[in-house]
């Protein structure tokens, strides 16, 4: 194959049709195993193959915006086998020098002449209505590079901080100076999962020797990563007594939304202990139940457990401070702070990840303008005796056929005077 | 054996439409040589088909049932969206490519029916001890269920299907016809929309998950995340009917365009004004001829997508399917994933048992996590009166069950929960891939039920 025949298929769109279904084949036959979508996704941006298709649309997607834009800027002298080639023409003899003179300031009268040598006329409006769908190609190019980049580029940690502590994470010092949620005092819960949303989460990260608010939502940067709160909770020293052997530990509880149950075991073999949040009032209603807790200052439902079979032994409320004789385990619980698990990301192709999302979104919504933004062209010739006109819509040919008519009637109109 | 006989007759007859419609079709109706590879694909499939179902080494080695089903779904598909892309070409195929497409048209109107029928003809005789009987009252059904089409070719050949059918309406009609018809899956409540929509509810939604992944913005059980909303959205059951029906309408509305944007004829040459009239009617006519296989895969699509319940307010209340215990147990065993589809759809299944004159209606449903719940269809409160005996029981609507006399939601997580609105819970246990029911607990509870003394509503 030629350079130009190579690179003028890779530009067309059988070759985007032919990618595109060449990845939608593939997904289908990693539909008959398990996973699909996790099977398609690692074949499209791991494996040689699915690579290699993903560059060669990238590639085509960039190779059609060019073609595409040279076509519609290149300005071809008009000729009477081009204007036969539009979707109307029409033939219409002139009587005479008058009659060319009427027709010729007629002409001139509709639209814009681009062209004026050799005898024609060429108009052509919404000539760059090609760029939303240019946008469109090259946002969804650069997303798909940019996520091949990511996929093989980005590396995640996770870690756990609690209010005022520092860390070393992967070389860099990471504190939590300060941590904000809108914990409730006064939390109805209805059923056994009633909706929990904790919203206006947000923590101050220091690292690399600056600080940044760090939230739930879109990360934060800071020194070169990104950084994300993935889960909050109460932090809780516990010292338990047991069979004569003393330990002391700060849990980092999982015990959010209420009703969850923190497992805790402890070193002095069978036995363990397990926390869940105790309700402030239990309030029925027919056959409804709703329980109400104090996030802020919450207190603990404390059970102890013998054995793999989880024998209830005993359970008490107690709050950070309290201290009580559980079966047979002393407990005590110290003071209470808050922690957050931080996702920690390092990813060079994260704001082209993100570029690209925002400029395929943006020329998908500006292709909304393409209903009534198309290329319409009109184009005229004296040749012999004979004008010939000819109209070509890029879209909504029935319209720009019957308005070429209209225009031919007119001119005829015109010629025949 | 007559069921071998219905069930080959149902297929031949509608194998010899399929067929009817492309032999038909102007593209093969004038040309010797394309009718040919027509019915070469049509006779190499039957053959194939029907030996890769009814060889008992063939059928063992050549995929389980749910491979062949998979493949047919894709075949279909493909058929109804060609359509799309002959209609993006301007340019004619060369004959021998427009002959080797017609060869595999002919071999995909009935090569994974003739599988079908050919396995479950084999089965029928196995069961009955009498194959060759099996065979015979199939291919009795198979000859019958073709006459029309060889009785009949010569009237419907007159028929203006040059004027109704162009290729891209043909292959989308035949693709739409052939969803319609289902194949034999449709003896078992197949239908390609179920898996179709799944397939692309799982799409959407995993896809939807691994853009907030990729963009470090992955939900949380309960912490408030940016854009999680429109995730959800983007990612839910209803994208992905949105998703289905735009697959399902591309091909007619896209084809509705083409014929709808051409031009209006160019009469103003014609000199006479009753001419002129003439040939813009006759344009006219023709818009409404070819619009004709528009429309009918308009209603066959809209039929489907009802059929399977998927309309933006479903109601859901299928019709029950009779079991009856294994021979020599008294259990009755139901596959969670079998011809009744896959309970792990979330969609409820209703199911009823006969004891005598006793009708014992019972639901399944699988919950949120996993867990199956199997109670009878009716409460301990409602008790329709006699004419309103349509009002007993549940449907099923989004995450709920939704009892149809009082309207009460009952969250499907608590079904087996006895007591109040809840429907009664049958004993069951899941056992290797299917729910096992003792017959005499199930009748007994039904017993129980019938027994109460309800006063018609808690209302």
């Amino acid at each position: 194959m030629r350079p130009s025949a190579f690179l003028r298929f890779l530009s067309s769109w059988w070759c985007t049709a032919l990618l595109l279904l060449a990845l939608a084949a593939a997904y289908l036959a990693l539909s008959l195993g398990q996973n699909p979508y996790p099977a398609w996704t690692a074949f499209v941006f791991r494996s040689f193959p699915g690579m290699t298709v993903t560059g060669a649309l990238i590639a085509n997607l960039l190779a059609a915006t060019v073609r595409i834009g040279r076509e519609r800027l290149r300005r071809l002298p008009v000729t009477a086998e081009e204007i036969r080639s539009m979707d109307a023409h029409s033939e219409i003899p002139l009587q005479g020098e008058r009659a060319a003179r009427r027709a010729a300031e007629w002409l001139q009268g509709h639209g814009e002449a681009q062209d004026t040598a050799s005898r024609g006329i060429r108009s052509v409006a919404g000539s760059l209505s090609f760029l939303p769908g240019a946008v469109v190609r090259l946002g969804l190019a650069l997303l798909l590079a940019a996520v091949m980049v990511s996929v093989h580029a980005r590396k995640t940690y996770d870690t756990v901080l609690r209010e005022g502590a520092r860390k070393e994470v992967l070389g860099t010092l990471v504190g939590l100076e300060s941590l904000a949620a809108d914990l409730p005092a006064d939390h109805l819960q209805v059923g056994d999962d009633g909706s929990f949303l904790l919203e206006n989460v947000s923590a101050r990260i220091a690292a690399s020797g600056s600080s940044a608010v760090v939230t739930p939502g879109f990360p934060a940067r800071i020194g070169g990563r990104y950084y994300r709160i993935v889960h909050v909770g109460y932090s809780q020293t516990l010292a338990v007594t047991a069979a004569g052997t003393r330990t002391m530990q700060t849990l980092d509880l999982d015990i959010l939304p209420p009703g969850r149950t923190h497992v805790v075991s402890l070193p002095s073999g069978e036995m363990f202990l397990t926390l869940s949040l105790e309700p402030d009032r239990v309030i029925s209603k027919g056959l409804v139940t709703g329980r109400q807790y104090n996030l802020r200052d919450p207190r603990y439902r404390v059970v102890v457990q013998q054995g793999r079979g989880g024998a209830k032994a005993e359970s008490r409320v107690l709050g950070p401070g309290g201290h009580a004789r559980i079966g047979a385990a002393q407990v005590a619980l110290g003071d209470r702070s808050r922690y957050v698990r931080l996702q920690i990301v390092s990813d060079p192709a994260l704001p082209a990840v993100y570029g690209g999302m925002i400029v395929l979104l943006a020329g998908c919504a500006a292709m909304c303008s393409r209903f009534f933004w198309y290329q319409r062209e009109f184009a005229a010739i004296v040749e012999r005796g004979v004008l010939l006109i000819g109209c070509r819509d890029e879209f909504f040919r029935k319209w720009g056929i019957a308005k070429c008519q209209r225009w031919k009637e007119e001119l005829e109109a015109l010629a025949l005077e | 054996m007559s069921e071998s006989f219905l069930i080959a007759l149902r297929e031949s007859f509608q194998a010899s439409l399929l067929l009817a419609l492309v032999l038909f079709s102007p593209l093969a109706r004038d040309d010797g040589g394309f009718r040919r590879s027509v019915l070469l694909g049509f006779l190499c499939a039957v053959i194939a088909g029907f030996a890769a179902g009814a060889v008992p080494g063939l059928s063992r080695n050549l995929g389980t049932h749910e491979t062949w089903t998979f493949w047919r779904h894709v075949a279909e598909s493909s058929v109804f969206s060609l359509s799309i892309a002959l209609l993006v070409t301007r340019r004619d195929p060369p004959h021998s490519l427009t002959a080797l497409g017609l060869f595999l048209l002919g071999f995909l109107l009935c090569f994974f029916e003739s599988r079908g029928l050919g396995f479950i003809v084999h089965d029928l005789g196995a069961m009955s001890g009498r194959p060759a009987a099996s065979f015979g009252a199939a291919g009795l059904g198979i000859v019958i269920g073709s006459l029309p089409l060889v009785l009949l070719r010569r009237p419907v050949r007159k028929l203006p299907f040059e004027r109704i059918f162009s290729t891209a309406s043909l292959l989308m009609t035949v693709g739409a016809l052939q969803f319609g018809f289902g194949g034999l899956g449709e003896l078992g409540g197949e239908s390609v929309m179920v898996p179709l929509q799944r397939g692309l509810q799982l799409f959407v939604n995993e896809f939807m998950k691994s853009v907030q992944s990729t963009l470090l913005v992955t939900e949380h059980p309960f912490l408030d995340v940016s854009l999680s909303g429109l995730a959800q959205y983007l990612g839910s059951d209803r994208s992905a009917l949105t998703a289905t029906v735009l697959f399902l309408m591309a091909p007619p509305v896209f084809l509705l365009i083409v014929l709808f944007a051409r031009p209006d004829p160019e009469v103003s040459g014609i000199a006479g004004s009753s001419r002129r009239r003439q040939n813009i009617a006759a344009f006219r006519q023709d818009l409404s001829f070819q619009a004709a296989p528009v429309l009918a895969v308009f209603i066959v699509l809209v039929v489907q997508l009802h059929a399977v319940n998927i309309s933006l307010n479903p109601l859901y209340d299928p019709e029950p399917i009779p079991v009856r215990e294994a021979e020599g147990s008294d259990l009755i065993r139901i596959p969670l994933a079998g011809k009744s589809g896959d309970l792990s759809d979330k969609k409820l299944r209703k199911y009823v048992y006969y004891q005598g004159s006793k009708q014992v209606l019972f639901l399944a449903v699988m919950k949120a996590d996993g867990a199956v719940g199997v109670a009878l269809d009716q409460c301990e409160i409602c008790r329709p009166a006699d004419w309103n005996k349509d009002a007993k029981g549940y449907a099923q609507k989004g995450e709920n069950l939704i009892c149809k006399y009082c309207v009460t939601p009952i969250a499907t997580r608590t079904v087996n929960t006895p007591g109040g609105c809840n429907p009664v819970p049958v004993p069951f246990l899941v056992k290797e891939g299917a729910i096992l029911i003792s017959r005499d607990e199930l009748v007994s509870a039904f017993d129980k039920a019938e027994a109460l003394e309800r006063t018609g509503t808690h209302l």
